[in-house]
């Protein structure tokens, strides 16, 4: 494969990955909650887009908004029913912090289960057609539209959300309940709504990203989610927890060792990537590139 | 697994087994560490069980010598890991776990690749497994109790208050984390002899996920919490099936992450934890009607 | 300082606080009227800090007794909507959100409280009463100084915009010039018409400022009554407050 093409391939890769990790590093960086039901999320919105594209005659945009949507959704439902409560209940930061991880492995483990059922636990995948696909050429390399599409979605959304985090009221609110959930209540933020809020706007990335990567892809199921679950894990921990441009930079920056390591040959190798992307970081550098370091308390 | 439940005496046999895999959770995260890489460490057990086997050892020494690689493999691990806890050293050990899968896909002749080791050959019989079963129970019951045991507790609640008391965190969760890939290999290779085979799926997600389960259901404070529980977890796919409601067997699933779900977030202490809630509410009911 | 009709805008009855076993306070009762300073003193451990922030519902223990505030009833309710009826706490150590800058800060707390369309106002009131927040309005609040953050402190409450503040040891760990400069501003913040209440182990910069006192002792009022009294009453200042028996500076 050209040198070029390889380039494109990793800039995609790591478009959807930016746009799927900042959804998990905003609620971690935020509210201190790694949802590991953030992949199942992934794959049920871009199941949803992938129905709809089924069923009726819509604008390309509306089924991503759909994918954004049903994201949304299922991370609202998530804090509703997992992470409210254990705020409420659990004191203990540990135990808080098992009880999180199990209890968004089990509401993970629901929606994939629901999502196999109606996939007959079989790969799915946008149906043909419904996106009409067309290469350009930009002289030195070719492009699908598509391809286009995702890399400037992901810059572009990168940039809203830091926008938001750090320029508008709301942004600020949730900085300072990721600062301390104590002290944003006695200034008036209330931290319940805000971290709906964020919950849904993650979720929503996590749509968006599934509902891109499904028309590119030749199909997902089930494990796609788990494999982006731990490779988002690898690039907010070299990134640094909370920061915008590190998750970027590592999303592209571990989208192009992986592409380096698939051309090579090496293709069953391509998840120690990450595995070892986190063992390395967490050793050298625990606070990742751009971290505050706050995050990295017992 | 479902095939193979077939007669009691087999789920019996599954429930030690795996009993040992909530085990090495277990004693992990009731030291504070939280650490799965026991799942890791299961598959070793189970590949170095059957590659040894396969060319002719002696099963004690296969046994052996799984659970000595694993002791070294958990010990090298701890001195890497030291710095790191909570969800770091939990995803920390995941991505270990994830390693070990890699490793034994690449293992060319060796492991058997995609598909495994087929045909070990060494059987087990139930009361040997109750026996070992019943010692590792024994040794976790010995480690509950006395200074040890409160030691545990100590580190696992507050660890820079455990330090001011002049107590050795670090020998104690090296001490845990070896213990948990030690007991983890051991069921891995005892696995491996009830079925006969090793598969690269023996490190995968799933198994963390039950491992994991088994332990927070059942209460991670002390070690008739991972029992309970994965007993429990083992027999709820069969309990549900049997209640024969018309397509409640298709959701079974369903019901058990809500399962794990409505557990984790208001029982945070397990099953065993809400047990002993409620046994204190008794005795206290008891003790104010005693009194005038 | 009798006013025709006083008007109580803080009203504690009864109030318990237990942490599991142990009783921090056991049966405070106090008032605060519109427009007053009252303080809370006693010793380390009396119970100050637990009443203020079970007042607050800034504690996570178990609490009993009534609480009305401005005539309505709030004990029990979460802080960020205690805040929304008109009563907000600076809690003891300033708690500045670091990361954000000073402005962020303070527009924080016109954003959280009730502020609303009075906020530039209450920004360049508060720029003008501490005129060192606005030159380093743009610094992260964990960069400033101790007195500096207590500044920060105050101007995040006059941006929440309440009737009744609540103050846990404002002049902990500062300077004695910085804590006269504290104490001036608090009666600069009460002259705005707001209500304070506030807890202080330096019992003679409270006496300073405050119209009514009560002396907490092991989570009970033992002494109660306006500060000019407490002041020349040689006897109890000594005893609870571990004054030396000189006249008040």
């Amino acid at each position: 494969m050209l040198a070029e093409q390889l380039l494109v391939n990793a800039a995609v890769l790591g478009a959807v990955l930016t746009l799927f990790a900042l959804g998990l590093s905003l609620t971690w960086g935020a509210l201190d909650v790694l949802n590991l039901a953030h992949g199942a999320i992934f794959v049920a919105s871009a199941w949803v887009a992938t129905r709809l594209a089924n069923s009726v005659e819509v604008p390309f945009v509306a089924l991503l908004v759909a994918g954004m949507a049903a994201g949304a959704l299922l991370a609202v439902v998530a804090e509703l029913i997992a992470f409210r409560p254990i705020r409420r209940l659990i004191s203990n930061k540990r135990q808080a912090e098992l009880s999180m991880v199990a209890a968004t492995v089990g509401f993970g483990f629901v929606i994939d289960n629901l999502v196999g059922r109606a996939t007959s636990h079989q790969v799915f995948s946008f149906p043909i057609g419904a996106f009409e696909f067309r290469q350009y050429d930009l002289g030195v390399f070719k492009a699908f539209n598509i391809e286009i599409i995702i890399f400037a979605t992901a810059i572009i959304g990168a940039l809203l959300l830091n926008y938001w985090i750090m320029r508008t009221r709301q942004g600020m609110a949730i900085r300072a309940i990721a600062f301390s959930p104590r002290i944003a209540p006695l200034l008036g933020v209330k931290v319940d709504n805000m971290a709906a809020l964020t919950m849904a706007v993650s979720g929503a990335l996590a749509g968006l990203s599934g509902s891109l990567m499904v028309v590119w892809t030749s199909g997902m199921d089930i494990s796609t989610g788990h494999s982006l679950l731990l490779r988002a894990f690898a690039i907010v921990v070299l990134g640094g927890v909370g920061s915008v441009k590190g998750c970027v930079l590592a999303a592209f920056l571990l989208a192009a060792v992986e592409t380096g390591i698939v051309a090579a040959g090496y293709g069953s190798m391509r998840d120690a990537a990450a595995f070892s992307l986190i063992i390395l970081v967490l050793l050298f550098r625990p606070q990742g590139l751009f971290g505050t370091g706050r995050a990295m308390r017992a | 697994m479902l095939h193979f439940l077939a007669s009691w005496e087999v789920f019996f046999q599954t429930v030690l087994v795996n009993a040992l895999l909530a085990f090495s959770v277990q004693i992990a995260l009731r030291a504070g560490v939280f650490s799965l890489a026991g799942v890791g460490c299961w598959a070793i057990g189970a590949y170095t069980l059957s590659i040894l086997n396969l060319r002719g050892v002696n099963t004690l020494v296969a046994i052996v010598a799984a659970v000595a690689i694993a002791c070294v493999v958990s010990y090298l691990l701890s001195l890497v890991l030291v710095r790191l806890r909570g969800l770091y050293l939990g995803m920390a050990t995941v991505a270990f776990n994830q390693m070990v899968g890699v490793a034994i896909i690449n293992g060319g002749e060796l492991t058997g690749g995609e598909m495994g080791l087929y045909g070990v050959n060494a059987p087990v019989t139930t009361l040997q497994l109750v026996i070992v079963v019943g010692v590792v129970c024994l040794m976790l019951w010995a480690m509950e109790r006395g200074v040890l045991g409160r030691a545990y507790n100590i580190v696992r609640d507050d660890e820079s208050l455990a330090e001011s008391l002049a107590i050795d965190t670090g020998s104690l969760r090296r001490f845990a984390f070896v213990l948990s890939g030690a007991i983890g290999a051991l069921g891995g290779a005892l696995n491996a002899m009830l079925l006969g085979i090793a598969s690269p799926t023996d490190a995968d997600f799933p198994v963390i996920v039950i491992a994991l389960t088994m332990v927070i259901v059942g209460g991670f404070h002390s070690w008739r919490g991972a029992l309970i529980g994965a007993a429990l977890i083992l027999w709820l796919p069969i309990g549900i099936q049997s209640f024969g409601i018309r397509g409640m067997h298709e959701w079974w699933s369903v019901v058990y992450g809500a399962l794990i779900l409505g557990i984790a977030v208001y029982f945070p202490k397990g099953l065993l934890g809400g047990l002993q809630k409620l046994r204190s509410l008794v005795d206290r009911r008891a003790v104010r009607e005693a009194t005038p | 300082m009798a006013d025709a009709a006083p008007v109580d805008d803080l009203v504690v009855e009864d109030l318990h606080v237990r942490y599991g076993k142990v009783a921090a306070v056991n049966g405070v009762s106090l008032k605060v009227r519109r427009g007053a300073v009252v303080a809370v003193l006693g010793a380390n451990g009396a119970g100050k800090s637990s009443t203020l922030n079970a007042i607050a519902g800034n504690l996570r223990a178990s609490i009993s007794g009534r609480v009305t505030l401005l005539g309505g009833a709030v004990a029990g309710l979460r802080a960020h909507a205690i805040v929304q009826k008109g009563m907000a706490l600076v809690p003891e150590g300033r708690e500045i959100i670091a990361p954000l800058t000073v402005e962020e800060n303070l527009l924080l707390a016109g954003y959280g409280g009730r502020a609303g369309s009075e906020e530039p106002r209450l920004l360049a009131d508060v720029y003008d009463m501490f005129p060192i927040l606005s030159e380093r309005r743009h610094t992260p609040g964990g960069m400033l100084s101790g007195g500096e953050q207590q500044m920060l402190a105050f101007g995040r409450i006059i941006m929440v915009n309440p009737q009744v503040v609540l103050m846990d040891e404002p002049s902990m760990g500062l300077s004695p010039r910085m804590v006269d400069f504290i104490m001036r501003s608090i009666r600069k913040i009460s002259q705005r018409g707001l209500t304070i209440l506030l807890v202080e182990q330096n019992a003679n910069a409270a006496l300073q400022i405050a119209d009514y006192v009560y002396v907490l002792d092991r989570g009970r009022v033992v002494q109660e009554g306006a500060a000019a009294d407490l002041r020349s009453d040689t006897g109890i200042a000594e005893t609870f407050l571990g004054l030396k028996s000189h006249a008040p500076a």
